[in-house]
């Protein structure tokens, strides 16, 4: 999923980026389980033409697994180290977000959703400008 | 009779004319004109003749002298202190100019900590495209109507043969259209 900011500003992105996401998990099927690897963080931008440019990226690995019927929610953090500033000139700062999960049995079936509620900030990030 | 003899001091302009005419008992109207042309002539001094500013008589029988000289900027001196005083103001607009770029350079390299909440809207924003997945710098409300708050993923499954890691795309769980 790519996020684009609806921000618009000159500055460049700079030092660190830190995220917080928060996503749940559960297993649909009636046996099996479901096991959950690592977030992706993409930071980039979007130019004009919609296109999405990763610059830097980094994983937020955290090992697990389960066999809930309802979702479990997990909440990660993942820093994003800028190494050299990147410019949102005629862009904007965009963020794309890739979870990785999988079944260990062919009779078992996942579903992942990530939470961005409405009335909170269940899932955010912050970036550093200049 | 008495005899009356006009000058001017040499480094405060030189002296075009002078016009002497009787006033009353103890007037004497002067019309002068300096060198300058243009230059305002300030106050007009009738003085004693004993300062060696004035012209000497002393030789021609003591008699009075007229004095004449101009106090307006255009005077040496005061051009001098004119120009002393635009210099001190001159070198403290460039203090003061120094001191706004480095205001200036402090303020466009300040560094701005950003927090976007990632919030999802059913009315796109539109860059590059409709976007309706944002990042926002401020959690919509709660009851916002434009707006999904959780999308899940479409089920994912493996089938016999193949192995382990799966990524998947996401897809709405709902929507709600307005």
């Amino acid at each position: 999923m790519v996020f684009v900011c609806t921000e618009k500003t000159n500055k460049s992105i700079t030092h660190s980026t830190r995220s917080v996401i928060t996503i749940g998990i559960k297993r649909n099927s009636t046996d099996g389980t479901v096991h959950f690897d690592k977030i992706k963080m993409n930071i980039g931008y979007i130019n004009s033409a919609g296109t999405f440019t990763s610059v830097y990226n980094a994983d937020a690995t955290h090992t697990f697994s389960t066999t809930s019927g309802t979702y479990v929610r997990l909440c990660l953090q993942d820093f994003v180290g800028i190494a050299n500033d990147y410019s949102l000139v005629d862009m904007r700062f965009a963020v794309r977000v890739n979870v990785f999960a999988w079944v260990d049995s062919a009779t078992t079936i996942g579903q992942l959703g990530m939470y961005y509620t409405r009335g909170s900030a269940d899932s955010y990030v912050e970036v550093e400008l200049k | 009779m008495a005899e009356i003899i006009c000058g001017a001091d040499p480094t405060q302009g030189g002296l075009n004319s002078v016009h002497v005419k009787k006033g009353s008992i103890n007037k004497l109207y002067v019309n002068a004109e300096i060198s300058g042309g243009t230059e305002t002539i300030g106050n007009v001094k009738i003085e004693d003749a004993a300062t060696t500013t004035k012209a000497n008589v002393e030789v021609d029988g003591g008699k009075n002298a007229i004095y004449v000289r101009s106090n307006s900027l255009a005077t040496l001196a005061l051009q001098n202190q004119h120009q002393t005083n635009l210099t001190n103001i001159s070198n403290k607009l460039t203090t003061t100019n120094t001191s706004l770029s480095e205001i200036n350079v402090k303020v466009t390299k300040e560094v701005v900590r950003k927090i976007y909440v990632f919030q999802q809207v059913t009315n796109p924003y539109v860059f590059g495209g409709n976007n309706e997945r944002l990042l926002m710098e401020n959690p919509s409300p709660s009851n916002l109507i434009n707006g999904v708050d959780f999308f899940a993923s479409l089920l994912f499954q493996i089938r016999p043969v193949q192995v382990c890691m799966i990524w998947f795309l996401f897809a709405p769980k709902k929507q709600i259209r307005v």
